[in-house]
């Protein structure tokens, strides 16, 4: 009898585990417990109405330095590196998370401290950092948190000249579930079908969510369904949109694919061996590099 | 050593606990079919539409079987695929392999989607899995065909399809529970399961009527999960 009690005990214990560790939200991955893409963009256009959307005066050729799963947890250095990289670089006027910005439950706000502590000493006036927001950023009704530090998950930014020409256009979205919502996809349609119109030298979409993966595909992240994933190219193609930037695989990936670049960004997290960022040179073409953090 | 002789016993007997009866566990002989529906779906990039669909099986002889499947969507995407099984007896349940090709035409996004797959699969009466492989290359219409951004290529891609029926296939009406990353009209990625119901009614020798729904979450397992698409079918096939 005791015996036949093993392998049942051995199974709850197993389960007990996994639904106890901190960094798995077992629930949301299931059934997402933070609000829904829907509810967090009208809240995100909310802010944007009263915030406005940012115009960066930069020069014409300037550098923009992208990271993203940084997962933080109980250390911070490859973050700290990063953001003490960007900021003394006085080409770069700005830098872009691409979401996962913390790895499980209360950490947003060690997240932030950590960003604010490596810019101490930095040149003043080079601490824009724009962010995405990613997985787990929503996991464990986080999204109440992350909106805290960071009241948009879904915007627009450019960058023109102290004359005022248009140069970079940047649009941010929220992919944290897989999908964009109705709403928001109507919303990227509008934007793209407007602001392409205007004239700018490059249009950057930046997000968490990779759109394809070559390489062993599928095998490690889900992304986008289908139906979304024909949609979402079609569209950046027919207002050819240059580059989608995206995290979320851990794992470099560089496709093209219907005039646009789709680029997947190596996990910039503590634990990984091998932690890049990438630094994007823009100017009347863009050139990309990743660049390793040492450990 | 008692777990092991049970664990045996069951692996051994198991075709004969998922079939209804102990002494005729064999399936039904496949009949030529053909097969119209009409379906409602929604999901959250194309919003509400139907679809109509045609499938015909054509079982050429007893271990080779063809299907074929047509779709056209008023979404403006066009599917059409084709399966060779070839399949045979075992003393516990039938084997069977398929080798499918599935094109898309997704005139809406001026792309067409082609995937190839292979896989393997094992039915008994209450139950049915299959497991395999599938390829995917998308394309853009009116794009340079040689040039590297005209398509992209997912060359592999796991497949798996669990089936329950609740009565054995032999009976004249059944329902049928599925988890799988694939149906007749689509293949989506390895984490990206569909859920579907069904239930089936034979009418009389010939006439066979369909009432299925399916439901396509988002995000599972490495997102923050949402529902994603829903999809109801309803149809009729005729028995040669």
């Amino acid at each position: 009898m005791k015996m036949r009690i093993i392998p049942y005990a051995l199974c709850v214990m197993t389960l007990g585990l996994v639904a106890c560790n901190p960094n798995y939200d077992m629930a949301g991955m299931f059934n997402g417990s933070s609000e829904r893409a829907d509810k967090r963009f009208d809240e995100s256009m909310a802010y944007n109405e009263k915030a406005g959307y940012a115009h960066l005066i930069v020069p014409e050729e300037y550098r923009v330095y992208v990271c993203t799963d940084t997962h933080v947890d109980s250390t911070t250095h490859n973050l700290e590196q990063f953001v003490k990289r960007y900021k003394s670089d006085l080409q770069c006027p700005f830098a872009l998370h691409l979401g996962d910005l913390v790895n499980a439950n209360n950490n947003h706000e060690k997240f932030f401290k950590a960003v604010a502590g490596a810019a101490v000493g930095m040149p003043v006036g080079k601490d824009t950092m724009f962010y995405a927001v990613g997985n787990h950023d929503l996991y464990f009704n986080q999204w109440e948190s992350y909106k805290r530090f960071v009241p948009t998950s879904t915007y627009w930014f450019d960058t023109r000249t102290s004359k005022g020409k248009l140069l970079d256009l940047y649009i941010c979205l929220d992919s944290g579930e897989g999908t964009l919502g109705v709403k928001p996809l109507d919303w990227l349609r509008h934007v793209l079908e407007v602001k392409s119109q205007e004239g700018y030298r490059h249009i950057i979409v930046f997000t968490h969510t990779h759109m394809f993966k070559q390489d062993d595909s599928q095998g490690h992240t889900s992304n986008y369904s289908m139906e979304e994933t024909y949609d979402i190219t079609a569209l950046l193609s027919q207002y050819h949109v240059n580059m989608y930037w995206s995290g979320h695989d851990h794992s470099r990936e560089i496709t093209h694919y219907g005039g646009v670049t789709y680029i997947v960004i190596d996990a910039l997290e503590d634990p990984v061996e091998k932690p890049f960022y990438m630094v994007a040179e823009m100017g009347k073409n863009i050139h990309y590099d990743f660049v390793a953090i040492e450990k | 050593m008692r777990y092991r002789t049970l664990l045996l016993l069951l692996v051994l007997t198991a075709g004969r606990i998922f079939a209804a009866d102990s002494t005729n566990w064999v399936l039904p002989e496949a009949r030529y079919a053909i097969t119209a529906r009409v379906e409602y779906a929604y999901n959250k990039s194309w919003g509400h539409f139907a679809n109509l669909d045609a499938q015909a099986l054509l079982p050429i002889n007893k271990h080779f079987e063809m299907n074929v499947n047509l779709q056209a969507s008023f979404k403006n995407v066009y599917t059409a695929g084709v399966i060779l099984r070839p399949k045979f007896t075992l003393p516990v349940g039938e084997m069977f392999f398929d080798t499918e090709v599935l094109y898309k035409a997704v005139l809406r996004a001026n792309q067409m989607d082609l995937v190839t797959a292979l896989s393997l699969g094992w039915r008994f009466d209450y139950l049915s899995v299959q497991i395999g492989s599938y390829a995917r290359v998308m394309e853009n219409y009116g794009r340079e065909w040689n040039s590297e951004e005209a398509y992209n290529v997912e060359p592999f891609n796991l497949l798996y399809r669990l089936e329950v029926f609740v009565r054995p296939q032999s009976c004249n009406w059944n329902i049928n529970i599925v988890f799988s990353d694939y149906d007749d009209f689509q293949f989506e990625r390895m984490w990206q399961p569909l859920f579907m119901l069904g239930g089936r009614y034979d009418i009389d020798e010939h006439w066979r009527v369909h009432l299925d729904a399916e439901c396509k979450p988002t995000g599972m397992f490495h997102l923050n999960a949402a529902f994603y698409a829903a999809t109801v079918r309803a149809g009729f096939t005729y028995r040669f």
